[in-house]
């Protein structure tokens, strides 16, 4: 609980979490009788499914819908296909879920698959887009500008999740191998790595370029890491990859080392779990297992009504279902009670600046949440800067009038993006 | 266990779900919240939040009202004292004045509420905390001897014409309380005239009991001698032992309502500095094109600062930041045509003695306006995405 006095003359400070010290190993979850796997591509009746309900998959196999598909999931394990159907996101996408059931004779040391990888970005996306921490292949593979940076983020960029932490902790030559594969992967010049300035890590790195970050939120996240240690500001609606920079976080550098090696793909992914009373758990969990499985695993008991959300307290998104699964990308999961979840809130803004001032990005964020609330996203964007904010959240968090800024502007993006997809 | 939290545990049941009374849970609702924060772990879609809501914003402006009120209070009894020709202890004058001003106060929370209740029940919304300002801030504009039934209908205009018909706090274009004032400005001219306290004939100093600003000095006098001849030099003008409305007359308890605002960042600096910046910058200027030095174009810009209720209105009034601009330069430019315009009405206008109040009101119907043509300038400023 972040205390604050009833007079306050300065603006609120949030620290990042720091990992303990010796952290244990995670839990580890026996793989379940049935794994999810979320694909990002909705399904399309005019078009003849490649797989069917009841295929047989091997460990470590692409999956794909279509022949022309451009998107695919990797069979984290051997078995039969048994759902195939269409899911819909928090923001109102739509894509596809495949139900694996899952051969039980296997442990998590059943050989997987192995691939024809070659040291090069084509080779990377065709077999690694789905391994754990999610490495960013697809956006490198389309990327038109030459990436000259790679920057290793081991400093976690929400509050509470101690994920990327932990493996710097314990896997740092993983992750030092895995920076030099990418490194020529994508041809770049500089490797760069972010580490919390308390955390404590031995070793040399030789030709990394270390950048301590600072425990004040939001200093991890990527806009910011280009601003303080980068000397560059992202422009308006760009990526980092735009300006040659790519963030890369620290499990999925450790799991390149991993795929190189045995060249398969790794499908065990390390999450930070936040139980009801703030008790913070870590699980090594295969990907595809249903949340209330690992729920179940530390006694976390989910009632009607509570809310799960997947990522920090800041950005992190509540999903409706236990039963959502591990994903590649998803570093950290809370509980909350129903009794700490109440009603919706319709204030109005009463202009008060909080969100003005405390904005890293300096965004209007006052008139902004009007011209949201009003679903006027094209103006929003021209004279508010919409796609200038770097999503840390703060603004909600320091609302007086109580207003979800950061949702609305998240949704604001969403839909901008929509629209100018159809224009 | 605090018996005040008891008393509200117990009743709770009553309030909520099926109760008996769940209609007026609004109001149950405020009344707790007023006395305890509400749960301080987060309570709304975002999934953390500070704890500062919007009744704890409010409160911080009543703390700053404190010192005006109190003075404000003492100061009713005092004047009413001096009109009969009597000198008062502080003591004695406290409670004069309590025995005007709180039932004042009184009526005017228990009419907002009325309201606000009614309001907040028909829309299955909780009371909206606007009122806890607005409720000290539209018995201040008052003069002490205004009828109760007066207060009421004011306060009834101000809180549903000026805010809730337009949708409760947040959505209100116009200051509440001002608009509430306006009402009975021109509704009951007479008992919100300058001339509160008639003097009795005996009065040996010879107060008169109208304001400063409706002074005007004979032929061939300055303004600024017959203004301390009257009793209105610029030391009582700041520390505010003079006639006039309860909480404008003291120019140092206002600023230090101000100081303390601009501090804790309730209230915004710039509308405060630019406003009294625009009041100094135009009587300067009235000053130098001026012939009369009797009337108030001569008055000079602190006699123009400390008179009438201008610091009341830029320091408590004006930084409303519901009908303020939202941005920083229209912030600035919002408050220097207040001050341009307090000054302007009150020496080029006849009718009006007193331009504060129109002079904000004024400036609220713009703060639209004001924020369109900055958002305009920045966005014609940035560079172009090729």
């Amino acid at each position: 609980m972040i205390k604050r006095s009833f007079f306050t003359l300065t603006r609120p400070k949030l620290s990042y979490d720091s990992v303990e010290q010796n952290p244990k190993k995670p839990e580890s979850i026996n793989i379940p009788s049935n794994l999810t796997l979320l694909l990002n591509e909705p399904l399309d009746n005019t078009k003849k499914l490649l797989i069917q309900k009841g295929d047989s998959v091997e460990k470590g196999q692409k999956i794909c819908l279509y022949s022309d598909s451009a998107e695919y999931v990797i069979a984290p394990v051997a078995g039969t296909i048994r759902v195939i159907d269409a899911y819909i996101d928090a923001l109102g996408n739509t894509s596809t879920f495949l139900v694996i059931k899952n051969i039980q004779t296997q442990t998590s040391d059943t050989k997987a698959k192995t691939y024809d990888l070659k040291e090069d970005i084509a080779s990377a996306d065709r077999y690694l887009r789905n391994l754990p921490g999610a490495p960013p292949f697809k956006k490198l593979a389309d990327n038109k500008t030459k990436i000259n940076t790679i920057v290793i983020t081991c400093a976690d960029a929400d509050l509470l999740s101690t994920t990327s932490q932990y493996i710097a902790l314990n896997s740092m030559d993983k992750i030092k191998t895995g920076a030099r594969i990418l490194k020529n992967i994508i041809g770049a010049v500089k490797i760069c790595i972010t580490v919390p300035q308390d955390l404590n890590i031995q070793g040399e790195f030789d030709s990394i370029q270390v950048f301590r970050t600072d425990t004040t939120y939001p200093s991890n996240l990527p806009a910011m890491i280009l601003k303080n240690h980068l000397n560059m500001i992202l422009p308006a609606g760009k990526t980092p990859e735009d300006l040659g920079v790519c963030f890369i976080c620290a499990e999925a550098a450790a799991s390149i080392a991993d795929a190189y090696e045995t060249k398969s793909a790794g499908a065990e992914k390390i999450v930070t779990i936040i139980g009801k009373q703030g008790t913070r758990y870590r699980v090594k969990a295969t990907i595809g297992t249903p949340l209330r499985k690992i729920f179940d695993l530390f006694s976390i008991h989910i009632n009607d009504q509570d809310r799960i959300i997947i990522g920090g307290p800041m950005q992190g998104i509540s999903t409706y279902s236990p039963f959502h699964p591990v994903e590649p990308g998803m570093d950290t999961v809370i509980v909350q009670d129903r009794d700490e979840i109440p009603e919706i809130c319709d204030n109005a803004c009463v202009n008060c600046g909080k969100c003005v001032r405390i904005c890293p990005a300096n965004i209007q964020a006052n008139i902004l949440v009007r011209y949201l609330a009003a679903d006027q996203y094209e103006e929003a964007a021209d004279k508010c800067d919409l796609e200038s904010c770097i999503e840390c959240g703060l603004c909600a968090y320091v609302c007086t009038a109580k207003i979800p800024i950061y949702q609305y502007i998240k949704l604001g993006k969403h839909e901008l993006k929509k629209l100018r997809a159809e224009a | 266990m605090n018996p005040l939290k008891k008393l509200f545990d117990a009743t709770e049941k009553h309030f909520t779900g099926s109760g008996k009374f769940s209609s007026l849970e609004p109001f149950f609702d405020a009344t707790k919240t007023f006395f305890f924060l509400p749960s301080p772990r987060n309570r709304h879609t975002p999934f953390i939040r500070d704890h500062i809501d919007l009744k704890r914003y409010m409160s911080f402006v009543i703390l700053a009202l404190l010192p005006v009120l109190i003075f404000g209070i003492y100061n009713t009894g005092f004047q009413a004292g001096r009109s009969q020709g009597l000198d008062y202890s502080f003591l004695e004058a406290f409670l004069l004045g309590a025995r005007y001003v709180v039932p004042i106060i009184l009526v005017t929370y228990a009419v907002g509420f009325f309201w606000e209740t009614l309001f907040a029940s028909l829309r299955g919304h909780k009371i909206s905390e606007g009122l806890l300002v607005t409720g000290l801030l539209f018995p201040l504009t008052l003069p002490a001897t205004i009828p109760l039934w007066q207060v009421a209908l004011g306060i009834s205009f101000g809180v549903v014409i000026g805010k809730e018909v337009f949708g409760g706090t947040g959505r209100n274009f116009l200051n509440p309380a001002l608009t509430g004032r306006a009402f009975l400005f021109f509704s009951y001219p007479v008992s919100m005239s300058g001339d509160i306290w008639v003097a009795a004939k005996n009065t040996v100093d010879g107060v008169s009991g109208a304001t400063a600003l409706s002074i005007v000095a004979p032929e061939g006098e300055k303004i600024t001698a017959a203004l301390s001849l009257a009793g209105f030099d610029l030391s009582s003008l700041f520390f505010g032992l003079i006639p006039g409305s309860i909480g404008e007359t003291s120019a140092l308890c206002c600023l230090i309502g101000a100081a303390f605002l601009i501090i804790t960042k309730i209230a915004n600096y710039r509308i405060i500095i630019g406003g009294i910046a625009g009041l100094i910058l135009t009587t300067l200027i009235f000053n130098l094109i001026s012939g009369n030095p009797g009337t108030w174009m001569n008055a000079g810009p602190l006699y123009h600062l400390c008179a009438g209720g201008f610091l009341f209105g830029i320091c408590f009034m004006a930084t409303d930041p519901v009908s303020a601009p939202g941005t920083n330069m229209g912030r600035w430019i919002f408050g220097g045509l207040i001050g341009c315009l307090t000054v302007i009405i009150r020496v080029a206008n006849p009718a009006f003695v007193e331009g504060t109040m129109l002079a904000i009101l004024f400036m609220n119907v713009f703060s639209p306006l004001l924020d369109h043509i900055i958002l305009k300038q920045t966005t014609a400023k940035r560079i172009p995405n090729v």
